[in-house]
């Protein structure tokens, strides 16, 4: 299902080259939960920009169901975000001024479909009880679990998270994890960036990154 | 429901203090050219509007270069009045005349004016204040402005003697106060019939023939008719005329214009920088929304639509409030007055094209403020506004 061959990145800062990436290859098929692991400047995250399209490879191929979605433009790459990925951040990055039904509804809204389906997803995370809350009235855990069901409403095909419990505390920590281990008992591909090990030791496979190579 | 539309009606009722600010900067922005035009049009009024309605006319036809009388004068003026847009046309002669009160003895000009034609070449009829207007077959009558008569004391009814060149002076008895609103008229003459002072003077001829049209526009049109019809070629327009005063009153466009742009400038600086200091504010917001799947022209539709909206909330209630201050000043007017009895009424008026004009000027403005914040947005790389937002 997914396809990295060779990728790199390098990042410059003046003219001295930072390698991030240094050659990845690595295959993830559909419907595993895949925890990337790795100390910092390990090049984790920018792993997980590269499978979130929201970055591009200095060089190497990137294929998603069998598309090379390195080579698309940007906007092909905005309507594959749409369409195709879920994302999870490491911060709470529910939009202020939307309600958390608003929230969940705005991919569906992107994506001119009916959005009546927000109400079952924040029920599926166990916030359909909150669904007129903004997120200035939700604590840190709950505001993840709207998240997530912002990152399930146009049912992608992978659901990639970075860092989601680094800023909670460990009960809602390990309540996001049994999520998404729900999630994927029902199918769902997860790829999820983490440094803390018994919240990567959740997900069926651990890939560890060092200095930009697989380990 | 469009996604830029959705969170754009969001983001600003959030934003609601701000919103309504900017409102209010952009309704000021409005109300100032709106204003400040129409007032430069009651301007122009009175001080142009009276003179051509009552001593200018919309076209005059002079004497040739070195004459002073128009040669067959009641031959052309039957010409004239047979041209169609002429609404009417009279004749008139002048002479400088001394005129002495029980207190004061003064130099002025005559007028010798024929009442009956100038009913529809001019509004001299309605400018009397006391007493009546001339007849054709009144002798020995005038009629004088309101601050001439102040000035020698002198009323209707109330007899004074001219003094034509060294000749003995002629009795002259008072028919009418009239207020013109303009300077020579009130202050600088009398008149009488042109019978009177053609008779007194013993000019053959009018010194000009003064002419209303149905339509002041078509003043040089008509002026080039009229110029075919009777051969003359010293044909003056109104604004050919009245290019002194105009003069004055294009000061006050000057001043007009400028109000404008700086309402404009300020409108546009308003948007802009509210605009901006959102995106600014929203970088890490506007980078999750591009990370779940916007394209960058979603992201300029919202706050170019942001600036739209506010731009068009400003410039209707601008002109709602521009309209009603207008109207109310319409109705209690500015009253100069420059000379005793001589009152200008300054009346604001403005056309709809100048309105129209106004609201798609800040309109306009208002888009382009809003052009580069929101493509600041757009153009917001993802990582950068997630990771440093």
């Amino acid at each position: 299902m997914i396809e990295l061959t060779g990728i790199k990145k390098i990042y410059y800062i003046g003219k001295i080259e930072v390698p991030a990436l240094r050659g990845v290859d690595l295959n993830i098929d559909s419907g595993e939960f895949v925890a990337i692991m790795g100390p910092s400047g390990s090049g984790k995250s920018t792993m997980l920009n590269m499978l979130g399209l929201l970055d591009s490879p200095t060089s190497g191929e990137i294929v998603i169901d069998g598309i090379d979605v390195s080579s698309l433009d940007e906007n092909g790459r905005a309507d594959f975000r749409l369409r195709k990925l879920g994302f999870v951040f490491q911060f709470f990055s529910l939009l202020m001024e939307l309600k958390a039904v608003e929230n969940v509804a705005l991919p569906m809204i992107m994506d001119d479909r009916q959005f009546d389906r927000a109400a079952v997803l924040l029920d599926l995370v166990g916030m359909g009880d909150r669904m007129e809350h903004y997120p200035s009235e939700l604590s840190g855990g709950q505001q993840q679990r709207v998240a997530i069901a912002r990152a399930l409403a146009n049912e992608p095909a992978i659901l990639l998270a970075d860092e989601p419990t680094a800023n909670l505390d460990t009960e809602s920590s390990n309540q996001i994890v049994d999520l998404f281990r729900e999630l994927n008992d029902k199918g769902q591909t997860i790829i999820m960036v983490t440094h803390e090990p018994d919240i990567g030791e959740k997900a069926d496979r651990i890939i560890r990154l060092k200095d930009g190579q697989i380990v | 429901m469009k996604a830029w539309f959705f969170l754009a009606v969001k983001d600003l009722s959030k934003r609601k203090l701000e919103t309504l600010m900017v409102i209010f900067a952009i309704t000021i922005g409005v109300v100032g050219p709106l204003f400040t035009t129409a007032l430069n049009n009651g301007m122009q009024n009175a001080f142009v509007g009276n003179s051509v309605d009552v001593y200018i006319g919309h076209l005059q036809i002079q004497p040739n270069t070195g004459d002073e009388e128009i040669p067959r004068s009641e031959s052309m003026l039957s010409k004239v009045m047979s041209i169609n847009g002429i609404v009417g046309a009279t004749p008139r002669i002048s002479t400088g005349v001394d005129i002495e009160s029980k207190t004061e003895k003064v130099g002025i000009t005559l007028f010798g004016i024929k009442p009956s034609l100038e009913e529809k070449a001019s509004t001299f009829a309605t400018t009397i204040k006391r007493g009546e207007f001339l007849d054709d077959k009144d002798k020995n009558q005038l009629l004088i402005g309101t601050s001439l008569a102040e000035q020698i004391k002198v009323d209707v009814g109330d007899t004074v003697h001219l003094y034509y060149l060294d000749r003995p002076p002629i009795d002259f008895k008072i028919k009418g106060v009239i207020s013109t609103g303009t300077f020579i008229l009130d202050r600088y003459a009398i008149i009488s019939t042109y019978d009177q002072v053609k008779e007194l003077t013993g000019k053959k001829e009018a010194n000009n023939i003064v002419i209303r049209l149905e339509n002041p526009e078509d003043s040089i049109k008509m002026r080039t008719l009229i110029q075919k019809e009777t051969s003359l070629p010293n044909v003056k327009t109104w604004q050919e005329l009245s290019a002194g005063m105009a003069g004055m009153i294009q000061t006050f466009g000057y001043i007009s214009l400028l109000t404008s742009a700086i309402s404009v400038f300020v409108a546009a600086i308003a948007i802009s920088l509210i605009i901006y200091t959102t995106v600014k504010n929203k970088i890490r917001e506007i980078g999750v929304i591009k990370a779940i799947g916007a394209r960058g022209s979603t992201i300029l539709k919202i706050y170019l639509a942001e600036g739209i909206f506010i731009g068009i909330l400003g410039t209707a209630f601008g002109t709602v409030i521009g309209l009603l201050l207008i109207n109310h000043m319409a109705q209690n007017p500015i009253v100069m007055e420059p000379e005793y009895g001589m009152k200008l009424l300054i009346v604001p008026w403005i056309s709809m094209n100048s309105i129209i004009a106004a609201d798609l000027t800040i309109l306009l403005t208002c888009i382009i403020g809003s052009i580069y914040p929101a493509s600041v947005a757009a153009r917001t790389n993802i990582i950068k506004a997630i990771w440093r937002g």
